[in-house]
């Protein structure tokens, strides 16, 4: 599959600060640069490459158009994207960076979908066995029963005053 | 000067009339419209008073209650057995002549007390308790050589009588019987005696399973099963038994799913694939083996 380039033009950063930025002191830790695309054709945008210069962190959001007739959304592709894994150190801040669509966490599919539980399906049984169905409700009959008598017990005493069955005076014990 | 209303003559006349005793007040008959003050005492006596006064009334009341309180599969043949019962409670010849023999009045009270019990099945909890009172009241009533109260002997023989009537073989139930019988001197409160017979009704059932199970896993041309399967079945029950011993309600979520379909079918597929068949497993040895797991839940008499 051939990969094209699509012009594009990248605009200059915006700082994002709340406050006035001609009176408060500091540097904004957040800069926005806003990319458009000048041809009207549609494509699928399938790799993002450039070069790093001392960014941490890097979000992408993409205004989507689904369709002709559905209003355009924006889109968040890519959050806090690591780039720097230490932001005071030099690791990371000159790289040439590429990102692809796989990347993108909208692209992916639901987690519950993308991870079936693995089950054990029971292997075909060999010939001859019983079938579990039946044997396990017959069990459970068993089990329940056992639980109800166990759990039905009383606290009543018969009051014995023998030890092993015997009357010895010397052997009495006081249970 | 007020005057105070006197009562008409006539509805006291009428008090007067139904108090005049020719009869019992009736208890399942509502006659209080009926036209009854008019009789004199002693005249004409009405179907109905007759019925009334040699009992059959209420004891016709009594049977219709027992068979609501056990609904019994065939009603016919249970109330058959009532009546027949009925006949013990007199004796035969009205008083005169030699009262039966003290053995015989032992029997009879067993056989009472046994029908008693079989009325209801356990899992009818209301009605099989009003049954183990009766029965237990019918045992302890005093008589003209026996003091009032339950002895050990006779309860340890009420409850032989039990699984031997249920078709239980003695080797099975003989070490469950030996965890709640009592010595022959000790008397037996109500409590002992109620869980002593829920518990062998209750090991019936199970063994009845134990047996339904068995002929799951037999083979089909011989009375014998494979003995890693019938290893595998009761080692899965003890597991789950096991399982359940701890204190967390959970338990009951683990063991449940041991005993599930799934988890059984792995169990029997890795008991018969690795290992040869060793000699087979009777039915007897079958049963013993698992009532010996529901033997040791049972709390001993103590």
């Amino acid at each position: 599959m051939s990969r094209v380039l699509v012009p594009c033009h990248v605009k200059g950063t915006v700082a994002l600060q709340v406050g006035d930025v001609r009176t408060s002191q500091g540097r904004p830790g957040v800069l926005v640069i806003d990319v458009t695309f000048p041809s009207v054709a549609p494509f699928e945008l399938q790799e993002i490459t450039f070069k790093n210069y001392y960014t941490a962190f890097l979000s992408i959001r993409v205004r989507h158009h689904p369709s002709a007739h559905t209003p355009a959304k924006w889109v968040t592709c890519l959050r806090d994207y690591c780039l720097m894994p230490d932001p005071h150190s030099e690791e990371g801040a000159q790289e040439y960076v590429s990102l692809f669509r796989h990347q993108s966490p909208s692209m992916t599919f639901p987690k519950w979908l993308s991870h079936p539980v693995p089950c054990e399906q029971p292997a075909l049984l060999c010939e001859g066995l019983p079938d579990p169905s039946r044997v396990s409700s017959e069990v459970q009959q068993m089990w329940a029963l056992t639980e109800m008598i166990r759990a039905s017990h009383t606290s009543a005493r018969i009051g014995r005053f023998d030890v092993d069955g015997c009357y010895d005076l010397n052997l009495l014990s006081y249970t | 000067m007020a005057v105070l209303p006197v009562p008409l003559p006539s509805a006291k006349m009428a008090t007067v009339e139904k108090r005049r005793p020719t009869v019992i007040p009736p208890t399942g008959f509502t006659d209080s419209g009926r036209p009854s003050v008019s009789q004199a005492a002693g005249a004409t006596e009405s179907e109905e008073d007759f019925l009334r006064q040699v009992g059959v009334t209420e004891m016709l009341r009594a049977a219709l209650l027992k068979v609501l309180e056990a609904r019994p599969e065939e009603p016919i043949a249970f109330l058959a057995h009532y009546f027949e019962n009925m006949g013990l409670r007199s004796p035969v010849n009205g008083g005169a002549g030699e009262p039966p023999g003290q053995l015989l009045l032992q029997q009879q009270r067993l056989g009472r007390a046994l029908w008693h019990l079989r009325l209801a099945h356990h899992s009818q909890r209301a009605a099989f308790n009003n049954n183990v009172t009766v029965a237990y009241e019918c045992l302890s009533a005093g008589g003209r050589r026996k003091r009032p109260g339950l002895d050990g002997r006779t309860y340890s023989e009420l409850l032989r009588r039990i699984c031997r009537d249920g078709r239980a073989p003695d080797e099975v139930v003989a070490p469950l019987l030996r965890k709640v019988q009592c010595r022959d001197h000790e008397a037996v409160p109500l409590s002992v005696f109620r869980a002593g017979t829920l518990t062998c009704f209750v090991l019936l059932e199970f063994v009845a399973r134990a047996a339904a199970l068995f002929r799951l896993l037999q083979e089909p041309a011989a009375a014998v099963a494979d003995r890693r399967v019938g290893q595998a079945v009761l080692d899965t029950l003890e597991g789950a038994l096991r399982a359940s011993d701890a204190a967390a309600p959970a338990r009951f979520l683990e063991a449940g799913s041991r005993l599930g379909p799934d988890s059984l079918a792995l169990a029997l597929d890795r008991a018969v694939g690795g290992r040869r068949p060793g000699a087979p497993m009777t039915r007897a040895e079958f049963l013993e083996r698992a009532a010996a797991l529901f033997i040791a839940k049972v709390k001993p008499v103590g």
